[in-house]
């Protein structure tokens, strides 16, 4: 018996080394074969003694599964190793690059009016328009600045021969609102506005949104804390913000916004107060019955503290290794 | 503003450093800009005041802002009153009682002539960024500082007679102090002595009556005038002064006689003198009126969102030098006579809400009625027309509303330019009527960087009408040149046609109508080059154009292509209505036609449709083949893909073939095509 484990041994060995499938075939052959090895033993089990011939039938029927498993096996393996071959042969070059089109890239100033417009009209604020070729009444008078008032200096002024002029900030789209639509009200007004002034920091052309929420008790408290909100959603992160006293003809109490930025200190993000009564009467609101408070941004700055553009010109340059670094 | 905070702090000298004193004018709305050394080692404060604050527009006035603040004592003030020592005077008249209700002034003669600037006034001047010039303006220049009130002396030699204040005569010349010669208005308002205009009021002083080395007897001019009347009129001349802007924000009606003591004093002790009765012209009912304000504890509670104490509410007020007078329902309140700004209830929130400090009121969250938001299928987000853009390749660009008349002039032969009154500059003058305009300038600009591929587009608000009635729409607009794709390995070099941009506007269009007809027809425009243009419309709508750059145009740059929609038509969408979809198979048979030139595939299309009928769902253009060699005419090879399908049933072959056939008879009588089925 230790003769046939030997030969066991001997043979799953010459399997497992069996480099084709030729050679495992004819391998099987001498084994298992009609003439093969394992078959003569089996052959040969007539001619024992009747009292060894179970044990030694085991023992031959094991060895003969065995080597038919082993063979099975290595049969297995190396087709499998063949047909990886051939596909490995068929092979490409994966490292060349993909095909097809490249996304391009949405501006930076849309992208943020689009931020700001999503974080807002979350907190239940609607989005409204207004025109951009204005008058006098709306952009000027109905806010509380009248003629000649000293507040009117501070806004450069583009005007049409015709007397109308290019907004010079999103709040006529206040008194639209107030007048077509009335109290309650919660809008954001978003756009382009416009003034006489063009440096580093200036381009004649800017954008800006505002949000407007008149309703019954309507607080200075709720202000400051819808725009601490605010400003921790656009900037994603834990924001220390402080207000500050300031004064816009349209909004009293007034205030501006800063925000703690870096070692440098605070900056102003912007500008805010509870709604003018004179303004609201020109809205057609009652103010003995309804409170507001209104505030604006310029989206420019806004987007440049977020993204870390230090000249404002380059919004308008639309130069596309510039447009190319905001993410689709 | 600046000021030097050692005289500041000779008037209210609360126990903190600059540093904390700057930051608590700054937080309480008197923006401090800056702390600068100024000379001989002072320091100075800059400050940056909102046009509400005139009361703050000297150190006395920033001094009560300070004692306000801080709780700090304010000095008393000390001006004495000096009597008369000669009878020398001048009447001043009140022509304009409206606009000049006050108008105070006294003659001071003998005075030494040589008599040098005090040390002290120098160096405040200095510090405040005045050029010391002559012991007269100086100490005129140095009351203002301190008190607010601008002042005025005139040469006594140099005026014909008494002073009046009217109003100009219209085309009344006049010459100021600085040289520049004046056309008055009839709205502005003068200084007058018998003669002529010797200054326009709350601006400058005329040249004429100038004070110079020579003189020794002066009228000094102190003198209130009602914020409207002189509002905007120095701006209207280019001569923003420091008197106008004190004035046309309202200095105190009070502090008139005040600032002639306080000159004379300053004059007499540097160069002695003999001074005459203090004038005083008054038109008490035209002085501002100065009404008690009502406070309502509750509407304070409101807008602020947290009740203060009363304590604390009438102990600011009282602060702020308002008088406080406390009942049931809140205070009334009479402010001082400078706080021009402070009229209403609601200026009294501010002040109070300011002065409390805005950090010690909280964020309290609102509370909402809870009313759904919208999320419309009637109308397509600008965004999502972005991101689509965006993902096609193209980059989004901002351009400015205006342009230069000539390129506005290339894209547009009919149509009046809408100016500007007042432009930057001629570059920037016209209102855009187009966005391509500026999106060509963008290609250019992106190809003189070196990127020569372009896909740009621009979504902004363009103009139309006439200059007296000009109309806003907004408008999508798109360019495209160059390669079709990016260079890379995988697609042969090609560059984009109109096909491309085409495919484009069809993609744009297809979001807020998927399946709509959009018809392309051929039409003409100035920019684009005729053959290759076309007008987009759905149905009778026209909502927009699409073509090649003209040539002239493209100033020899490969040819780009060029599309504009109105946004309204490209956002407008509605919810889908299904219709069932078929669950019997297609049948296809493909057409291969010799097209001539005079034909369009398009109006192919449309007359296969109409004559297959409903069994035909869908007609594929699956080839396109034009060589003049081998079809040897003009005529081009379609090959077309006829889709059919019912949605009851399994078509026969018999029906496809008998439709088919139809159509390809009429394709033949009437088009004279070619067929190969």
């Amino acid at each position: 018996m230790g003769e046939l484990q030997k030969r066991v041994r001997e043979a799953l060995a010459e399997i497992e080394s069996a480099a084709t499938p030729d050679v495992l075939e004819k391998l099987r052959v001498r084994l298992l074969g009609r003439k093969g090895e394992i078959t003569a033993q089996l052959k040969a089990l007539g001619s024992l003694p009747p009292g060894e011939r179970p044990a030694a039938g085991r023992a031959v029927n094991e060895a003969k599964n065995a080597l038919g498993a082993a063979i099975q096996a290595r049969k297995q393996a190396l087709g499998d190793r063949r047909l990886d071959e051939e596909l490995k042969a068929g092979g490409i070059d994966v490292t060349l690059p993909g095909r097809g089109i490249r996304p391009g890239a949405q501006h930076p100033i849309t992208r943020t009016i689009r931020r700001i417009r999503d974080i807002l009209t979350g907190a239940g604020f609607s989005a409204r328009s207004g025109p951009e070729v204005e008058d006098e009444f709306h952009n000027f008078t109905a806010l509380n600045m009248p003629e000649n008032h000293p507040a009117r200096a501070m806004h450069d002024t583009f005007y049409l021969p015709s007397g109308m002029l290019l907004r010079t900030h999103t709040s006529p789209v206040q008194i639209r609102t107030m007048l077509a639509e009335g109290a309650p009200l919660k809008v954001i007004s978003l756009g382009r506005v416009f003034r006489r002034d063009s440096d580093q920091t200036h381009t004649p052309v800017f954008h800006q949104v505002e949000g407007l929420a008149v309703d019954e008790g309507v607080s200075l408290a709720n202000l400051k804390s819808l725009l601490h909100e605010f400003a921790e959603r656009f900037f994603e992160r834990k924001v220390e913000v402080r207000f500050r006293a300031s004064y816009f003809p349209f909004t009293e109490p007034s205030a501006e916004m800063d925000v703690r930025w870096g070692e440098g200190g605070w900056l102003e993000i912007l500008g805010c107060g509870m709604v003018h009564p004179e303004v609201l009467r020109y809205g057609g609101v009652d103010p003995e019955r309804h409170t507001g408070y209104a505030f604006g941004m310029g989206v420019e700055r806004m987007a440049m503290l977020r993204y870390g553009v230090r000249d404002i010109r380059r919004f308008f340059e639309n130069d596309t290794r510039f447009l190319g670094q905001f993410a689709p | 503003m600046k000021i030097d905070i050692a005289w500041l702090r000779e008037w209210c000298d609360p126990e903190v450093d600059d540093e904390v004193l700057a930051h608590q004018l700054t937080m309480a709305g008197v923006e401090v800009d800056g702390l600068a050394s100024g000379p001989d080692g002072s320091r100075v404060l800059e400050l940056a005041l909102t046009p509400n604050r005139a009361d703050c527009f000297s150190v006395r006035g920033v001094a009560r802002e300070v004692s306000a603040l801080f709780s700090a004592t304010l000095a008393a003030n000390d001006v004495k009153a000096i009597a008369a020592q000669g009878d020398a005077r001048r009447e001043l008249r009140l022509l304009a009682p409206e606009a000049c209700p006050r108008f105070a002034g006294r003659v001071i003669e003998d005075f030494d002539p040589s008599a040098e600037t005090p040390g002290f006034v120098r160096q405040r001047l200095a510090a405040a960024g005045e050029r010391p010039q002559h012991l007269l303006v100086d100490v005129t220049n140095y009351v203002m500082l301190e008190m607010g009130q601008p002042m005025h002396a005139y040469d006594l030699r140099r005026l014909d007679g008494d002073l009046c204040a009217r109003w100009a005569e219209q085309g009344e010349s006049l010459t100021l102090l600085d040289g520049s010669e004046l056309q008055l208005d009839s709205d502005v308002l003068v200084i007058a002595d018998e003669k002529r205009a010797v200054a326009a009021a709350g601006i400058m002083g005329g040249l004429g009556s100038a004070v110079g080395d020579d003189t020794s007897g002066v009228l000094l001019e102190s003198v209130f005038f009602a914020p409207a009347a002189v509002a905007g009129r120095a701006r209207r001349l280019g001569l923003q002064t420091e008197a106008s802007l004190r004035f046309e924000r309202g200095v105190d009606p009070s502090g008139q006689v005040e600032a002639i003591e306080r000159a004379t004093e300053l004059i007499l002790k540097a160069a002695g003198g003999t001074p005459g009765p203090v004038i005083d012209s008054l038109a008490e009912g035209h002085l501002p009126p100065r009404k008690p304000i009502e406070l309502r504890r509750e509407r304070l509670a409101a807008l602020l969102g947290v009740a203060l104490p009363d304590e604390d509410v009438s102990g600011i007020l009282r602060r702020l030098t308002m008088t406080v007078e406390a009942h049931e329902r809140g205070w009334r309140v009479s402010p001082p006579s400078f706080r021009f700004d402070v009229a209403n209830e609601a200026d009294l929130v501010e002040e109070i809400a300011r002065v409390h400090g805005y950090e010690n009121i909280p964020e309290i969250p609102a509370k909402w009625s809870a009313h759904p938001s919208a999320a419309t299928e009637l109308e397509l987000d600008p965004d999502r027309v972005r991101a689509l853009l965006v993902d096609r390749g193209y980059y989004e660009c901002l351009n400015y509303s205006f342009l230069d008349e000539e390129s506005h002039k290339l894209f547009h032969s009919a149509g009046k330019e809408l100016e500007l009154a007042n432009p930057l500059s001629g570059e920037l003058s016209v209102l855009r009527r187009s966005l391509w305009p500026g999106l060509l300038r963008n290609y250019r600009a992106n190809r003189d960087r070196g990127a020569a591929d372009a896909r740009l587009f621009e979504i902004g608000v363009c103009f139309s009408g006439a200059p007296d009635d000009i109309r806003e729409e907004t408008w999508l607009a798109g360019l495209l040149a160059g390669g079709a794709m990016p260079e890379q390995w995988g697609a042969r070099r090609r560059d984009a046609d109109f096909f491309d941009a085409r495919g484009d506007v069809e993609a744009i269009l297809g979001m807020g109508d998927p399946g709509g007809e959009f018809d392309f027809r051929t039409a003409a425009h100035p920019a684009l080059r005729p053959g290759r243009a076309v007008r987009i419309l759905r149905g009778e709508d026209e909502v927009g154009c699409l073509g090649e750059l003209h040539p002239e145009l493209a100033e020899g740059s490969p040819a780009a292509q060029l599309f504009a929609l109105r946004l309204d038509a490209v956002l407008k969408s509605r919810p889908a209505r299904v219709t069932t979809v078929s669950r019997y198979p297609a049948v296809r048979r493909d057409l291969s036609l010799v097209v001539p030139p005079a034909v369009n595939v398009g109006d192919l299309t449309i007359a296969i449709r109409a004559e297959a009928g409903e069994l035909l769902r869908e007609v594929i253009v699956f080839d396109l083949y034009e060589d003049r060699k081998s079809l040897n005419s003009d005529a081009r090879s379609v090959g077309l893909g006829l889709i059919f399908q019912s949605i009851s049933r399994t078509l026969t072959d018999r029906e496809v073939d008998r439709t088919v056939g139809k159509v390809v008879s009429l394709l033949v009588e009437k088009f004279g095509l070619g067929v190969r089925k």
